[in-house]
């Protein structure tokens, strides 16, 4: 099967402040700034998120989505869902319960993964092309 | 003084217990270990639509004829110094100490000439009718009579003043045991256990629902919703009912209080922020455009009842604590309008200018077509993404 464009998974540090938000945004800056990037960022250590964070991840949507790529959550602790449904930036963002359902997802809709669809759904869902 | 059908008149007094916990815990561990606490504060002493529920209890008893009420405080929490009620005998004892404290002033009210002693520890909201439990009380001939709904024991208790050895056993079993079985009184009123924050929050829903006989402190101002004196609502402020708003509170700009809301006295809602199903405690700040649902704030703290999990926010323009001195905050006021002004100024100067400046091309014609236009690479000038485009973006995808 042939793999499509890469998925990046990225977990983020237990605490998002500005300091931590800048240099998290730094690590992924290349990933944000590629050709259609697929991106997902793993919540599940966060354990303290601010407004800058939040607003960090309201820039990388903001890039991706400039660049025809897309951003997901994944698996986000209480505390991060808390302050996520608090800024309702909830709503802005595919949340998904861990990496690998998010990772996945990116792939039901591409026009290579349209191709495998087959008369058996579950056979062909196992076969969907994912690459990490 | 109270008079009853079978005596001509009774000594009746209270000691209410406050800061260990009850039912389900360790009786000797003090509430802030149990879930009977936010923040480290009683729920007893947080207040429900403008009153603590120490206060309503105290009040209660008073309005049965209670001829002393006796406060015993094993808490240690800012708001547990502000809530004194009124014309009670407050005692601060340690955690360890508190049911030695209670045995020893039982003995003091027995030997004062109390003929009975209501203990209560709180715990539990519960509307007993104090007439007939009393009257209950002396028609069974009880040494010790506790109170029962249909959910099990209260830890609410009628001692007869002259059973000092009876009192000694339950208080030292921490009302956990009793010496000589009775029969209990099965109250029918409202009781909330008050066990966790969601009972609170239950509290504050049935009050405004008016199923108990908890009044808000303030003024109906319409049906359903409670405003307290001198608190401040902005104009374009939506406040859905049953809300109820406590004094002092500022409710800014395109706000919207609704589904059972209570804000507390001094807290403030910023521009934009919508408040579903939660409470502020008082001394509250909550940010500007947030969504706040069925949780509570307070103490730099949100307690989030959908996700069960207690959040404590470094950010301060999310939720905050408003200094509780007058003066500290008009300083706090007064230096924010101080920054916001040269900050305005500034942005107006040298910020991105929003309209951009359209200037015919000189090159042009006067039909406005350029031919050359067409050889040159098209530079695709995208909207800045906003959290609203960006939505927009989500509901229509990307397609």
């Amino acid at each position: 099967m042939e793999t499509s464009r890469p998925v990046v998974v990225k977990r983020m540090p237990d605490k998002v402040n500005r300091q931590e938000a800048q240099k998290f945004f730094a690590d992924v800056q290349p990933f944000v700034t590629s050709d259609r990037p697929q991106l997902v960022f793993d919540l599940s250590q966060v354990k303290q998120l601010d407004a800058a964070g939040v607003e960090m991840l309201l820039r990388c949507v903001a890039e991706v989505m400039k660049r025809d790529g897309d951003l997901k959550l994944a698996s986000p602790s209480r505390q991060a869902s808390m302050v996520l449904e608090l800024t309702r930036t909830d709503r802005l963002f595919e949340i998904y319960a861990n990496s690998t359902e998010a990772a996945r997802s990116f792939s039901g809709f591409l026009p290579n993964a349209m191709q495998s669809i087959s008369p058996y759904p579950k056979r062909a869902a196992e076969e969907l092309p994912m690459a990490a | 003084m109270r008079y009853c059908a079978a005596v001509a008149a009774m000594d009746v007094r209270a000691i209410v217990l406050l800061g260990l916990a009850g039912e389900g815990n360790d009786r000797a561990t003090p509430v802030v270990d149990s879930s009977e606490n936010f923040a480290g504060t009683p729920l007893a002493v947080l207040p429900v639509l403008g009153q603590p529920v120490l206060h309503r209890v105290v009040d209660r008893l008073k309005c049965a004829g209670v001829d002393s009420v006796s406060v015993l405080s094993a808490a240690r929490a800012p708001l547990v110094d502000d809530c004194y009620p009124p014309g009670v005998k407050w005692q601060n004892v340690a955690d360890t100490q508190l049911w030695r404290a209670s045995e020893e002033e039982f003995d003091h009210l027995a030997h004062d000439g109390a003929e009975l002693v209501l203990v209560v520890r709180l715990g539990a909201y519960a509307e007993v009718e104090i007439d007939p439990l009393l009257q209950f009380h002396l028609d069974q001939r009880n040494h010790i009579t506790q109170v029962v709904d249909a959910d099990g024991p209260l830890d609410f208790f009628v001692l007869s003043g002259s059973r000092r050895n009876d009192a000694a056993f339950l208080l030292r079993n921490k009302l956990g045991k009793v010496r000589v079985q009775s029969r209990s009184f099965v109250t029918s009123g409202y009781v909330n256990r008050l066990q966790t924050l969601a009972d609170l929050r239950r509290l504050t829903l049935d009050s405004l629902l008016q199923k108990t006989s908890i009044q808000p402190q303030g003024e109906q101002f319409r049906p359903g919703v409670w405003v307290g004196q001198a608190a401040k609502i902005e104009g374009d402020v939506r406040l859905v009912a049953p809300c109820y708003i406590g004094p002092f509170t500022r409710v800014r700009s395109g706000s919207l209080i609704t589904r059972g809301s209570s804000l507390e006295h001094h807290s403030v809602v910023d521009c934009g922020t919508v408040v579903e199903a939660s409470t502020l405690l008082p001394f509250s700040y909550l940010g500007a455009g947030l969504d706040l649902v069925h949780s509570i704030v307070g103490s730099n703290r949100i307690a989030s009842l959908k996700h069960a999990a207690e959040l404590e926010m470094e950010d301060k323009t999310l939720v905050s604590v408003v200094p509780a001195s007058s003066f500290w905050r008009t300083v706090r006021d007064a230096s924010r309008l101080v920054s916001f002004v040269p900050h305005q100024m500034f942005a107006k100067l040298f910020g991105e200018r929003k309209i951009k400046e359209t200037r015919p091309c000189p090159e042009s014609g006067e039909s406005g077509f350029d031919p050359r236009a067409v050889a040159r690479p098209v530079t695709q000038e995208r909207q800045p993404l906003t959290p609203s485009v960006v939505t927009r973006m989500r509901e229509y995808g990307n397609q």
